[in-house]
C-alpha cells in the first residue's frame, strides 16, 4: 500500500517495521489469536530503550503514547481478560490512539472499528442484510453483511467502538450479552446461525467526557468494561514533545520540509497547560476557558501556524499567526473565553515576556489578534 | 537489577569482618525481617546490636513481652530548658514505631529467643538533636517526627536514574519490585550483597555535606564506637542498621588483631546524657500513625499490606505465594467492604481484578503481583465510569484496608509516663470512671458545689491538652462566646487507647496534667500572634483554674496588646477581657490580672482604628459588624460603662468619613440608635439614600439592612416610615435585580424572630390592601410543577454535594 494515496495511514501501516520486528523477536507468551505477546505490545506502545537487531538493521522502537505508562499496561492486561476495555476522558487526551495502537499491535488491524453516532442502530452493531442476495438466495452466510463486532468474533481480533456514549442507551445495550457470553445469534440462520467469538475478540469503546459522559451508560453494560480513565498530560516538556512529535509527523506525512520550531512549542504547551490548569508557572491565577484545551487542540494549533508559515510565509513560524490560530481554538463554546485568553496575556504573557524577553515578548505584542 | 547496579562504579561489597556481620536494613520491609531471621540462625550471634537511640534501651523488655502486640512506638521528648539545642529553648519529641515487620523488633525477640545480648547502639535522643543542623534530618519542622530515616535510601539522585530506567513510577515501588518480592527469592548472603550495594550507591550519590547536617555521620561515629567496644565483649556480633548507615560505619571500623573491631574515627564528646529533660516511654501505636509517617519518609507505605505479608511469610509459605495470597485477601476485604458501603461490586469483580494483577505482575516482570498491581487492578476493574470524586470509593476503601487498622496495645507493666498516672491519679480523686471505654455524662453545678467546679476544671486542662478525654456537652463556652448565662456544664468523657496516647504524646510538656496545662499555655502564648487570641488564653487559663498564672500572663498579654495593630484582633481581645472581669465576680476570683488597666488600653487602640474601619471590604464586613456589637454589648456592662461615650464618638466620626461600607454603617447607625434614640432619622435618611438612589446605590441597600438589622432589628416596628420605605424599594426591583440582592435580604431578616417575621408580613400586606394571613395563601402546585422543582432541587443539592461531576 502506498502510504501516500492515503490522508492519514492505519496505524499497522505507519509502523508496519516496527512490528515486524517486534513480531520476530518476540519470545514472550501469546494470547491466542494475539499478533504480539503483552510484554511486546507494551514495549511497542511505551517504546524502548535499545533499537531492536532485526533483518541485519536496527528498528528502532519510538514511545508512542507519551503519558501514563501504568495505564497501557492495564489496558493490555484487561484486553487479554474477559472484559472489555472503556477508555474516558476529555476530549483530545490520545483516547482513540491509544486504542488504535492496541488493535494494530495486538490484532494487526486497527480498522475494523464500529463508529458511534447517535444514528447508529443495532444492525450496525451486529449484522445486516445485502438484501439482493437475501432476496435471490435466502437467509445464508454469504447474504449476511458482518458488522465490525461480527468480524471481530468470527476472526478473533479487536473490535474498536469509538466514541460509544454518542450512540443510544438501549442501542448501546445490544452489546452486554456479545460481552458475556461471547456468543452472537443470528436466528434467520437457523442452526448454524450461532457465531462463537474466537479467542482473542475483545472491545476497545472510547468515549469522552464532555458532551455526553458515561453516566447514561446502563450499569450492565459498565459492569462488562473496565474502565480507564485518560488524564490530560500533566507534564509541560511531555506535552511540548507531543506537539513536536506530532507536528514531525504530520509535515512528513504531506511533505512538508520545515522544521519544527522547539522555542514556539514550548510557549505553545506553556499556554495550553497553563490554561487548563489555571496557574501559571510563575504562580498566577488564571480563569479557565471552558473550551477544551487538549493536547491534539495545541498540535492542531501548532500545525496551522506551521502551514501558513510553508506556504504564505518564510518558512519561519509566525507569532501573530499562532496567536490567531490559537483565538480560533480556544473560542468556540463560549463568548467570555476570548477574555479570558486576553486576561491570560495581559497577566502571564506580559510577564514572562518581561523576565525571559525574546519570543515571549513577540507572543506578547501578538496579543492584538486577540479579537 | 544487577546488571542496573553493575552498570555503575561499585565499591568492593564487603559485608563485615571477622567476630563482627552486618545487616543493612529498611523500617518496617518483611523482605528485610524474613532475612534477618535467617541470618541469625545461619550466623548464630552472641549479640546483636541494633540502631536505636540509646536512651530507651531499658524498654526493650516492654517490646518483647508476650502481652505486648505491635504496632507500638518509643516516644521520645527532650525539653530544652537549659538551651542545648538552640536559644529557642523549645521542646522537641519523635517516635520510632515498631511492627510485627519491623527488622529492629525482629532483631529484638530473635536475641530474647536464643538468650543473647541485644543492645541499642544510636546516640541519645537529646545528643541527635544537638547534633543536627537545624530545620534537617530529625529537627525538621514537621508536625510529626520520626526517628527512622529511610528517606535517605530514596532521595538521591542515583536512584531517579534507576526508577527511569526500569520504567517504574517511583522508588517504592522500584523497591517493591527488586527487594520485597525479588529479594525473598535470594538465599540470604546475596540479599544482604544486594541491599549493601543499592545502600553503597545511594550514599555515593548523597553530598557529604548533607549526611553532617543531618546529623548521619555525628550517629555513625557514636554507633561504630559503640560496635568496636561491644567486640571486645562479644565474639560473634551481628549489627542491625538502616541500609544507609551500614556502608557508612564499615568505613569507620577495622579488623582489630585478636578478633573484633577497632574504631578509626573520633569518639563522640557527649554533651549530658544522663539530661533528666529527656524522657522516652513505649505507646500503643496505630497503623493509621504508621503509614502517616511515611510521607516523611520513613518505613513502607501502607504498613496493613506489608504486615499481612509478613503474617503469610511467618507461617513459611514462599515468597510469591505469600503476595499472591495477600493481594488476594485485600481484593475481598475492599470488595466486601465496598458492598457494605453501598457500591455495586460483584464477585466477578473480584475474580477480574485478580486476574488483571496476576497479568500485570507478569507483565511487569515481577514474581508475584505486589501492592502495586493491587492498586491497579482495583482501579480498573472495581473503578466504574470515569475516576472521578463520586466513583473513587474503592479506591479509597482500598487505601484505608492497605493502611491497617489494626491498634498496639502494650503489656501491664510497660513504664508510664508520670503525667499519665496523675492522670489516672486525679480521675480517681475526683471519681470519674476510666476503667470503661462506654460514654459517660456527667452534670456538674460549678458555682454551687466545689468539687464540680474542680472536675470542670480538670476537663478543660485535659481539652486544652487536645487529648480528646472530655467534651463539654452544654454549658456556657467562654472561649467562643456562646450561652454564657447558664450555670449548669454537662461534660461526655470517654476512655480510650487514643487517650493514653495523647497523653504520651503530651508528656513532653510536664509531669502532672496541671503542669503540662501550664507549659502549653505558655507556649501558646509566647508563639500567639494578637490580642484576641491571647485574650482567649486568657480565659483558657481561667477555665484551667490556673489563677495563680494571671499576674504573669496579665504582664505577657500588656506586652502582645501593645503590639497588635490590627482591629478585629483587638476588639476580639475587648470582649475576653470585658467578660472575664465579669466572670471574675461570679467565680469569686481575685483580679490578678489588673483587668482594668488591660481593658482601658485595649479601648484606647480600638479606639484610635474604629473610625477608619468604615471602609472594609465585603471579605471583612461579617467581622467588623461582629465586632462593633460586641463592643457594643461590651460597654454596655457595668464594668465598662465609663468607655461607652468614647465608643459612641468613635462611631460618629466612623460615619463621617465616606463612602463606607454599606453593611457597616447600617452596624454603626443601629450602634448609635441603641445609644440614643434620637438617630432614628440619621438612619432613615442614610435607607433613603440607599433605597431611592441610583441603581448602584440601591444594589447595596440589602447589605445595608442587614447591618442596621444585625444591631437594630427592632427600628423596624419603632419607626412608621421605615417599613414602607423597604415595601417602596422592593415594588421598584426588576425580578433579575431582586433575584441578585435576594440572598442578603434573606440574611437581614434572619435577625427576626419568627413573631417578628409575621408582624412585619402583616404590616408590609397591609400596604397592600391585604392581611397578613393572606399572603400565606397561594395557588397550590400543581404535580408536574412539583415534580421539576423537586427534581431540580435534587439536582441541585447532588451537584453541590458533588455527587454528579
Amino acid at each position: 500500500m502506498d502510504n501516500k494515496l492515503e490522508l492519514k495511514p492505519p496505524v499497522e501501516v505507519r509502523y508496519k517495521e516496527e512490528l515486524e520486528a517486534l513480531s520476530a523477536l518476540d519470545t514472550g507468551r501469546r494470547p491466542l489469536n494475539w499478533k504480539l505477546s503483552p510484554r511486546a505490545v507494551r514495549t511497542f506502545i511505551l517504546g524502548s530503550r535499545e533499537p531492536l537487531e532485526w533483518n541485519g538493521r536496527k528498528v528502532e522502537i519510538r514511545k508512542k503514547y507519551l503519558g501514563n505508562d501504568a495505564l497501557v499496561e492495564r489496558c493490555i492486561i484487561t484486553l487479554a481478560g474477559s472484559r472489555g476495555l472503556m477508555l474516558v476522558g476529555e476530549p483530545g487526551t490520545a483516547k482513540t490512539m491509544l486504542s488504535e495502537l492496541l488493535s494494530a499491535a495486538i490484532s494487526g488491524t486497527s480498522l475494523n472499528t464500529i463508529q458511534g453516532t447517535a444514528g447508529t442502530t443495532e444492525d450496525m452493531i451486529k449484522y445486516s442484510w445485502n438484501y439482493a442476495l437475501l432476496l435471490a438466495k435466502g437467509p445464508v452466510r454469504e447474504a449476511l453483511v458482518p458488522s465490525p463486532l461480527y468480524t471481530g468474533m468470527e476472526k478473533g481480533i479487536l473490535t474498536r467502538f469509538e466514541e460509544i456514549t454518542r450512540t443510544p442507551a438501549e442501542i448501546q445495550d445490544s452489546l452486554i450479552s456479545v460481552l458475556s457470553d461471547k456468543v452472537l445469534n443470528v436466528p434467520e440462520l437457523g442452526d448454524g446461525g450461532i457465531l462463537f467469538a474466537k479467542p482473542g475478540f475483545n472491545v476497545i469503546g472510547t468515549a469522552n467526557t464532555r458532551d455526553k459522559g458515561v453516566n447514561e451508560m446502563s450499569s450492565a453494560l459498565k459492569r462488562r468494561f473496565n474502565f480507564e480513565t485518560v488524564r490530560p498530560v500533566r507534564d509541560v516538556s511531555m506535552e511540548k514533545q507531543i506537539i513536536l512529535n506530532e507536528v514531525a509527523e504530520l509535515s512528513r506525512e504531506n511533505d512538508i520540509e520545515m522544521e519544527p520550531d522547539e522555542d514556539v512549542a514550548q510557549i505553545l504547551a506553556s499556554t495550553f497547560h497553563e490554561l487548563r490548569e489555571g496557574v501559571s508557572s510563575m504562580g498566577h491565577r488564571i480563569d479557565r476557558p471552558s473550551a477544551v484545551m487538549s493536547t491534539a487542540e495545541a498540535v492542531s494549533v501548532y500545525y496551522q501556524t506551521m502551514l501558513t508559515a510553508y506556504y504564505y510565509g518564510d518558512s519561519r513560524m509566525d507569532m501573530g499567526c499562532l496567536v490567531q490560530n490559537l483565538v480560533g481554538a480556544v473560542q468556540k463554546e463560549n463568548g467570555d473565553d476570548l477574555e479570558k485568553l486576553r486576561g491570560y496575556f495581559q497577566t502571564v504573557v506580559r510577564d514572562r515576556g518581561g523576565k525571559e524577553g525574546g519570543l515571549w515578548n513577540s507572543y506578547y505584542e501578538a496579543r492584538k489578534y486577540l479579537r | 537489577m544487577e546488571q542496573l547496579l553493575r552498570s555503575e562504579e561499585i565499591p568492593e561489597i564487603k559485608t563485615g569482618f571477622d567476630g563482627v556481620r552486618f545487616f543493612p536494613v529498611r523500617h518496617h520491609s518483611p523482605v528485610c525481617s524474613f532475612h534477618l531471621k535467617k541470618a541469625i540462625e545461619d550466623y548464630a550471634p552472641d549479640g546483636i546490636l541494633i540502631e536505636g537511640p540509646k536512651n530507651a534501651e531499658h524498654l526493650i523488655p516492654t517490646l518483647i513481652h508476650a502481652d505486648t502486640r505491635p504496632p507500638l512506638a518509643l516516644y521520645y521528648a527532650y525539653k530544652d530548658q537549659n538551651g542545648r539545642i538552640d536559644d529557642r529553648k523549645g521542646e522537641y519529641k519523635c517516635y520510632y514505631p515498631f511492627l510485627d515487620c519491623s527488622p529492629e523488633l525482629t532483631a529484638l525477640r530473635e536475641a530474647d529467643k536464643r538468650g543473647i545480648m541485644a543492645r541499642f547502639i544510636d546516640l541519645p535522643y537529646m545528643e541527635i538533636l544537638a547534633g543536627t543542623a537545624k530545620n534537617r534530618g530529625i529537627r525538621r519542622e514537621e508536625e510529626k517526627q520520626t526517628y527512622n530515616d529511610d528517606y535517605l535510601l530514596s532521595r538521591s539522585r542515583y536512584l531517579q536514574l534507576l526508577c527511569e530506567r526500569t520504567g517504574l513510577r517511583d522508588f517504592e515501588e522500584f523497591w517493591e519490585k527488586y527487594f520485597e518480592i525479588q529479594g525473598l527469592e535470594e538465599e540470604t548472603p546475596a540479599f544482604v550483597r544486594q541491599m549493601l550495594c543499592y545502600c553503597s550507591l545511594s550514599r555515593q550519590h548523597t553530598p557529604r555535606e548533607e549526611m553532617g547536617a543531618d546529623g548521619c555521620l555525628l550517629r555513625e561515629r557514636y554507633m561504630a564506637w559503640q560496635i568496636a567496644e561491644a567486640s571486645q565483649e562479644y565474639k560473634r556480633l551481628l549489627v542491625v542498621t538502616g541500609g544507609f548507615h551500614t556502608p557508612g560505619l564499615m568505613e569507620l571500623l577495622e579488623q582489630a588483631p585478636g578478633g573484633g573491631v577497632r574504631f578509626l574515627g573520633e569518639p563522640v564528646r557527649l554533651r549530658g546524657t544522663d539530661d533528666p529533660l529527656q524522657t522516652v516511654y513505649p505507646m500503643a501505636y496505630s497503623m493509621e500513625a504508621a503509614d502517616a509517617l511515611n510521607g516523611y519518609a520513613s518505613g513502607m507505605q501502607s504498613p496493613g499490606f506489608y504486615d499481612r505479608v509478613f503474617q503469610r511469610l511467618e507461617t513459611g509459605e514462599s515468597g510469591a505465594v505469600a503476595y499472591r495470597e495477600t493481594v488476594l485477601h485485600f481484593l475481598a476485604a475492599a470488595g466486601r467492604r465496598a458492598r457494605k458501603e453501598g457500591e455495586s461490586l460483584s464477585v466477578y469483580d473480584e475474580t477480574c481484578a485478580f486476574s488483571m494483577a496476576e497479568g500485570l505482575a507478569r507483565l511487569r516482570g515481577k514474581k508475584a503481583p505486589g501492592l502495586y498491581e493491587l492498586r491497579d487492578s482495583v482501579l480498573s476493574s472495581f473503578v466504574k465510569g470515569e475516576y472521578s470524586l463520586s466513583t473513587e470509593g474503592p479506591v479509597r476503601i482500598l487505601a484505608r484496608l492497605t493502611t491497617g487498622e489494626q491498634a498496639g496495645t502494650l503489656c501491664a507493666d510497660a513504664a508510664r509516663p508520670p503525667l499519665l498516672d496523675d492522670f489516672e491519679r486525679q480521675c480517681a480523686l475526683l471519681g470519674l470512671k476510666i476503667h470503661s471505654t462506654a460514654e459517660q455524662e456527667c452534670t456538674l453545678e460549678i458555682f454551687s458545689r466545689k468539687k464540680h467546679l474542680q472536675i470542670s476544671r480538670f476537663f478543660s486542662r485535659t481539652e486544652f491538652l487536645d487529648c480528646g478525654f472530655a467534651k463539654r456537652k452544654k454549658g456556657s463556652d467562654l472561649v467562643r462566646r456562646r450561652d454564657r448565662n447558664r450555670i449548669r456544664e454537662i461534660w461526655t468523657y470517654r476512655w480510650s487507647a487514643q487517650v493514653t496516647a495523647a497523653l504520651v504524646d503530651a508528656s513532653v510538656s510536664g509531669g502532672t496534667v496541671e503542669e503540662a496545662a501550664r507549659a502549653r499555655l505558655w507556649a501558646r502564648m509566647a508563639a500567639c500572634k494578637g490580642c484576641g487570641e491571647a485574650a482567649g488564653l486568657l480565659v483558657n487559663s481561667f477555665l484551667m483554674g490556673l489563677a495563680d498564672e494571671q499576674a504573669r500572663l496579665g504582664e505577657k498579654f500588656a506586652r502582645i496588646l501593645a503590639e497588635d495593630g490590627d482591629f478585629f484582633s483587638l476588639s476580639r481581645g475587648f470582649s475576653h477581657l470585658a467578660m472575664l472581669g465579669e466572670l471574675q465576680d461570679l467565680y469569686q476570683a481575685r483580679d490578678m490580672l489588673n483587668l482594668d488597666a488591660l481593658l482601658g488600653d485595649c479601648f484606647q487602640k480600638i479606639l484610635q482604628l474604629l473610625p477608619f474601619m468604615g471602609q472594609v471590604g465585603e471579605e471583612e464586613q461579617q467581622a467588623c459588624m461582629e465586632c462593633l456589637r460586641s463592643l457594643y454589648q461590651a460597654t454596655g456592662k457595668a464594668s465598662c460603662s465609663p468607655y461607652r461615650p468614647l465608643f459612641r464618638e468613635a462611631a460618629e466620626r466612623m460615619l463621617e468619613r465616606k463612602p463606607m461600607n454599606p453593611g457597616v454603617e447600617g452596624a454603626a447607625l443601629g450602634i448609635l440608635y441603641g445609644c440614643d434614640g434620637s438617630f432614628g432619622e440619621r438612619i432613615e435618611t442614610a435607607a433613603k439614600g440607599y433605597m431611592q438612589g441610583t441603581d448602584q446605590m440601591r444594589q447595596k441597600s440589602a447589605s445595608f439592612l442587614r447591618g442596621l438589622f444585625f444591631t437594630a432589628h427592632d427600628f423596624v416596628f419603632v419607626s412608621r416610615n421605615f417599613l414602607e420605605l423597604i415595601d417602596g424599594l422592593l415594588g421598584n426591583l426588576s425580578t433579575e435585580e431582586f433575584l441578585k440582592l435576594l440572598p442578603e435580604f434573606r440574611l437581614a431578616f434572619s435577625y427576626f424572630t419568627p413573631m417578628e417575621t409575621d408582624r412585619i408580613a402583616g404590616r408590609a400586606a397591609a400596604f397592600h390592601g391585604k392581611k397578613g394571613r393572606d399572603i400565606l395563601k397561594g395557588s397550590a402546585a400543581g404535580p408536574k410543577e412539583y415534580a421539576y422543582g423537586s427534581a431540580l432541587d435534587r439536582y441541585i443539592r447532588e451537584r453541590m454535594e458533588g455527587r454528579q461531576p
